[in-house]
């Protein structure tokens, strides 16, 4: 199993990932409810506001509304967490590490699944705290 | 990748065994979805171009939580 970033959720979603990753997530992908929150509120927020306002315009409304759709309605095969699973782990986590709530619920998620975490972007709080874990970061870009 | 639950400290060792007795993940695939190639071509370009890290970024300015 695989933890992917929001950048890397939508790539899945779309069919458009890179070929690692495709090889890297054959036995599942798991996603974050921070990262699933943060593409969905960048996805509504960029639907009226910022550069992808532009690129909103440039559909007609039916079809933003499927773009609303394929982020806000995560396949089941997509796993996330139970935040009663996830939530004693982050709080134990933070005892080790201080991080943010989106830091520190990737990590906790990668601990229980034993996975890795695949990123778009470098986050060196992310690799702080991810190294303080034991837990491996790769890039995908 | 395998974190070893014994080498990690204490109380966070305990608190991952006890999670993963409560997780089952088997491997899914995810089935091809039937996506309107305009959408994809679309949000495509939203990644390729920046604009949707953009947006992320303004999202993760307003929350430092979601930094």
């Amino acid at each position: 199993v695989i933890v992917v970033d929001d950048q890397l959720l939508l790539r899945i979603l779309i069919g458009q990932e890179p070929e690692q990753l495709r090889s890297a997530r054959a036995s599942g992908v798991a996603t974050t409810m921070c990262w699933f929150y943060r593409l969905s509120r960048a996805i509504a927020a960029g639907s009226t506001t910022g550069k992808l306002s532009g690129r909103f315009a440039a559909l007609n409304a039916p079809r933003q509304g499927e773009v609303t759709r394929l982020v806000n309605e995560l396949p089941g095969g997509i796993v996330t967490l139970d935040p009663r699973v996830v939530v004693p782990v982050m709080s134990a986590l933070s005892s080790v590490a201080s991080a943010n709530l989106l830091t520190t619920e990737a990590v906790a998620t990668a601990l229980v699944l034993d996975a890795d975490i695949a990123v778009s972007v470098r986050s060196a709080l992310l690799e702080r705290t991810s190294e303080a874990a034991d837990v491996r970061v790769v890039l995908f870009d | 990748m395998a974190t070893r639950i014994a080498d990690l400290p204490q109380p966070l060792a305990a608190a991952v065994a006890r999670a993963r007795s409560q997780v089952s993940v088997r491997p899914k695939t995810l089935p091809p979805r039937d996506i309107d190639p305009v959408i994809a071509a679309w949000a495509k370009d939203a990644i390729d171009s920046g604009a949707l890290a953009e947006a992320i970024a303004e999202v993760a300015a307003a929350d430092p939580d979601l930094a």
